[in-house]
């Protein structure tokens, strides 16, 4: 993790691109282009995360439930002119041809998915939670910590869940029915609750939500703001659907923005709270940033100038698809988080140097331990 | 410092009081630590020091207290964090960040202390804890003990001048407990804090503490710990000895107590060791160990029931297990011990076929365990994890017996709440149990399928020596009618009370094996107080020495 660049907002702008690239093409020469320069970077910055099985596993569940999506693909969709065989026309929604083409629109969803679900989890692995939570806005921290701690329940749960399994299995409990899972449910939700209102009493203890004096009404007049600005936002969007842009409909939009903003500015000086580790954008960062913002610029080009570029699909009859090479290179523009790597360790000590000027200690030396350490300590 | 005056408070729905009338005064800079069986107010009464009681738990409440010149129940506890530190049992279950750094940051921020002041800060705090070198790791990469310290750490940070500690090192091994409580001690002296702490394993802490604050029933009465301690039923081993020898003033540690050893009114008659009638333990001279293994060396008392020969298990390329050799006979109690994260849990899934050894052999009553036959082997094993909840969900303590019989297709035979004392909680919700009485549930859901080994993983969490106690006795018991147990423990007092014999894991290697007075005169770590207080007699318990006294005084 050393390495890489740690700033959430340039990884999202990264993240924001490689969606917007998996989702604007069904070509899938660039979809496979595109799933190599992902599985690149994943791989590198896998080989120093502490977490990278877990990932790996919700990424084999995902291709699973791709794989699943494709036989669905084949067996709904009767489309196409390549038929491989037909099932009886009687068999309710299944009955018909089944033909080649909707099978490769299958498997493009699947390489689409893919791409979205390495995409994820290069982030899952080179951000940690905490990191997202200190680029919350202070108005909102409590809901991100909320939000941070629900997710640090998710595996914790998981955990819970495999010890009441074991420790039932060998009490000779066997699973068949619905209701057999009384004795893992019953035990997983109480000793949930009971670490929950641990970490609650914890939470109390060190001051969480402290404030000077007594804001109640202030909190009211927030919240009343916030549902004021979304329910104006939200009614707007809604009806534009059906009256298309009226004035008044974009005015009831700006206006909700502003209750919003203004929600905000109120919410802001309300709580004390400040922060130990601020976030330092580094040349990692904006080469990182940049290299996101540029790949959605040209990709936005592209889309408005020549978007049949990007066009592909299988049916009628399957074809060959077009292969562009500087739109298909372009997906190497994603490559971007690996760029410190190459350029040796200047990076690393531009951070380090940082640290090292502010607080004395030297972190550099901490880092191989780390990674040794988490290595070998598995239960 | 802290003076609570006329305090009552009863828990919401609850027909007693939690706390009835406490009258109580510690002075600025003590050390006191709060004694009392599991269940009588203790944790209540050190919640009202930080206001969680009654503002977190809700419930009547009456009284004064005052902490520090303020008074926690008017200020509520997000206001008090600043003035008194609490750390919990369980370290895992108070972190909210990831790293060690953003965790001891976490209380600062919610205080809105200024950046400057929280580098400070950290700067001063993190070395004195030893946490230097792990401020940028990830806290569930460390060990027990490190967790618990970064706890403190955090807590420390908002320089707060009370500490209040409940049971921080209950689920710490005797060496991790042991640094945490120096360390504890040593910030004691050094921030000039006003420290609570309770504890069960009294014997841990008592040498450090000015003060014993015991507590019964809700009724509290606080002196100096001699005194208080001397007639007390959770007192030390030593000092309960002392009691029963009447030896004056009372040790608190081993090493008060080995001025009364060497002027003993007794003569010490050297070895051969007194046998020990009734007991079912196996007292024999300390024997050089041959080899890595165990097996063979126990007494031929039975069938063998556990046996693995050369044994190893890795998580993904970490080893965990090498080369572990363990044998557990009918009617013998066994105590695998050694650090955190020594391989104690994995060995016990082995056993059990959770876990599928790499290489090396596992035998249960005979057949090969290969991994995955869980369910047949239920029959023959059963299984007490460390919390006992974990198991627990039926309406009663009976129903819990009977899912049990069922799930063996056994006709419904509630014998076992007999053997186990539980008749009278036969109605019981198990939710509502006490903790004492939540594990012998659990024991008795495990039990009621007669299985011939059992293997218990951390019996006595939460217990106090009372309960560990009747744990241990219940126990012999079993294996007096056969039963062979295999049990992980940090408690190298139960060990002494019960196990026929021990085997040390360390680094998922056998390190030590044997006979239990042979491993606790080897490994003082992991030795009783009495074990310490007399090495070399194969005495383990007050009672040993007690029943060895009469036999040769006689």
């Amino acid at each position: 993790m050393s390495r890489f660049s740690r700033h959430p907002l340039a990884w999202l702008i990264w993240l924001t691109a490689a969606f917007a690239a998996a989702m604007t093409t069904r070509n899938p020469l660039y979809l496979v282009v595109l799933l190599m320069a992902l599985l690149v970077v994943y791989q590198s910055v896998a080989a120093h995360a502490p977490n990278g099985p877990a990932w790996s596993t919700f990424i084999r569940v995902g291709l699973t439930l791709g794989l699943i999506s494709v036989a669905f693909n084949a067996l709904m969709a009767h489309v196409g002119d390549t038929i491989l065989f037909s099932l009886p026309a009687a068999w309710p929604i299944i009955g018909g041809r089944v033909t080649l083409e909707a099978i490769v629109q299958g498997l493009i969803g699947v390489l689409q998915l893919t791409c979205l679900l390495v995409a994820g989890g290069v982030l899952g692995l080179a951000l940690d939670s905490a990191a997202f939570l200190r680029m919350t806005p202070r108005g909102f921290h409590h809901a991100g910590l909320v939000l941070t701690i629900g997710l640090a329940f998710i595996p914790q749960t998981v955990a819970g869940f495999q010890e009441i399994r074991d420790a039932q299995r060998v009490r000779g409990h066997r699973f068949r029915a619905p209701r057999d899972l009384l004795p893992l449910l019953g035990p997983l939700l109480t000793t949930g609750l009971e670490r929950a209102i641990q970490l609650a009493e914890s939470l109390e203890a060190r001051g969480m939500g402290y404030v000077e004096e007594d804001e109640t009404d202030r909190a009211w007049a927030a919240q009343l703001g916030l549902l004021v600005g979304g329910l104006l936002i939200g009614g707007a969007l809604f009806s534009l659907g059906y009256w298309g842009r009226q004035p008044l409909i974009l005015a009831a939009i700006v206006a909700g923005m502003a209750a919003l903003a203004f929600t905000l500015a109120r919410l802001m000086p309300r709580s004390r709270r400040t922060r130990y580790q601020r976030l330092h954008w580094s040349r990692n960062d904006t080469l990182l940033a940049g290299a996101g913002l540029a790949f959605l610029a040209l990709l936005g080009g592209i889309l408005a100038r020549q978007p049949a570029l990007l066009l592909y699909t299988p049916y009628p009859r399957l074809t060959w698809p077009p292969f562009t090479p500087w739109v298909g290179l372009l997906s190497l523009l994603l490559l971007a988080p690996l760029a410190p790597t190459l350029s040796g360790s200047l990076s690393l000590w531009e951070r380090v140097g940082v640290r090292v000027l502010e607080e004395g200690p030297d972190v550099s030396t901490s880092d191989p331990v780390w990674e040794r350490e988490t290595k070998g300590e598995r239960p | 410092m802290i003076a609570l005056r006329r305090v009552r408070y009863t828990y919401p729905e609850s027909g007693r009081p939690a706390l009835d009338d406490v009258d109580l005064s510690l002075p600025a800079g003590s050390f006191t630590l709060a004694v009392g069986p599991s269940g009588c107010g203790k944790s209540t009464l050190l919640r009202t020091l930080n206001g969680l009681v009654p503002h977190f738990y809700g419930g009547a409440f009456a009284g004064r207290v005052s902490v520090a010149g303020i008074d926690p129940v008017a200020l509520t506890p997000r206001r008090v964090g600043r003035h008194v530190g609490f750390v919990f049992q369980d370290p895992e279950a108070q972190f909210v960040v990831n790293t060690v750094e953003d965790e001891v940051a976490f209380g600062m921020e919610n205080f809105g202390v200024a950046p400057v002041e929280m580098r400070r800060r950290m700067a001063d705090i993190l070395p004195r804890l030893g946490l230097e070198r792990l401020r940028a790791r990830r806290v569930d990469s460390l060990s027990g003990g490190e967790r618990q310290r970064v706890a403190i750490a955090s807590v420390l940070a908002l320089q707060p001048s009370v500490l209040v500690l409940d049971e921080p090192t209950s689920q710490l091994d005797p060496d991790g407990a042991a640094a945490v409580l120096s360390l504890i001690d040593d910030i004691h002296a050094s921030f000039g804090l006003t420290v609570v702490l309770a504890e069960h394993r009294v014997e841990r802490v008592v040498g450090t503490a000015d003060l014993v604050l015991t507590v019964d029933a809700g009724q509290v009465a606080v002196g100096a710990p001699r005194v208080l301690l001397a007639h007390h039923k959770l007192a030390p081993p030593v000092t309960r000895l002392a009691a029963a020898l009447g030896w004056d003033p009372a040790p608190l540690t081993v090493e008060e107590a080995h001025v009364f050893t060497r002027s003993a009114d007794c003569p010490s008659s050297p070895a051969p060791f007194p046998h020990m009638e009734g007991k079912g333990r196996n007292l024999s001279l300390p024997s050089p160990l041959d080899g890595r293994g165990v097996g063979g060396e126990g007494a031929e008392r039975g069938d063998m029931l556990l046996e693995m020969r050369g044994v190893a298990h890795d998580y993904g390329g970490a080893a965990a297990l090498r080369d572990v050799d363990l044998t557990v006979r009918a009617g013998e109690v066994v105590a695998l011990m050694g650090p955190n994260g020594a391989g104690k849990t994995t060995l016990l899934k082995l056993a059990i076929g959770l876990l599928r050894s790499r290489t090396g052999e596992v035998r249960v009553l005979g057949q090969p365990v290969r991994g995955g036959e869980t369910a047949d082997l239920a029959q023959r094993v059963g299984y007490v994890p460390q919390n006992p909840s974990a198991l627990l969900f039926a309406d009663t303590v009976r129903g819990e017996v009977a899912f049990t019989r069922k799930t063996h297709r056994l006709p419904m035979d509630d014998g076992i709440l007999d053997a186990l004392g539980l008749r009278p909680l036969a109605d019981a919700y198990p939710r509502d149990l006490s903790v004492g009485e939540r594990q012998r549930t659990a024991l008795a859901a495990v039990l009621a399928a007669d299985p011939a080994l059992l293997l218990l993983d951390e019996p006595t969490r939460g217990l106090d020596s009372v309960q560990k106690a009747a744990l241990a006795s219940l126990l012999r018991e079993q294996a007096a009618a056969g039963r062979g147990m295999l049990l992980t423990t940090h408690d190298v007092e139960l060990a002494a009370a019960c196990a026929d014999r021990v085997v040390i894991l360390e680094s998922g290697r056998v390190t030590e094996a044997g006979d239990t007075a042979a491993v606790m005169a080897r490994a003082p770590a992991f030795a009783s107080q009495i074990a310490r207080l007399f090495p070399g007699r194969g005495w383990l318990t007050p009672e040993d020495v007690l029943v060895s006294r009469d036999a040769l005084c006689r």
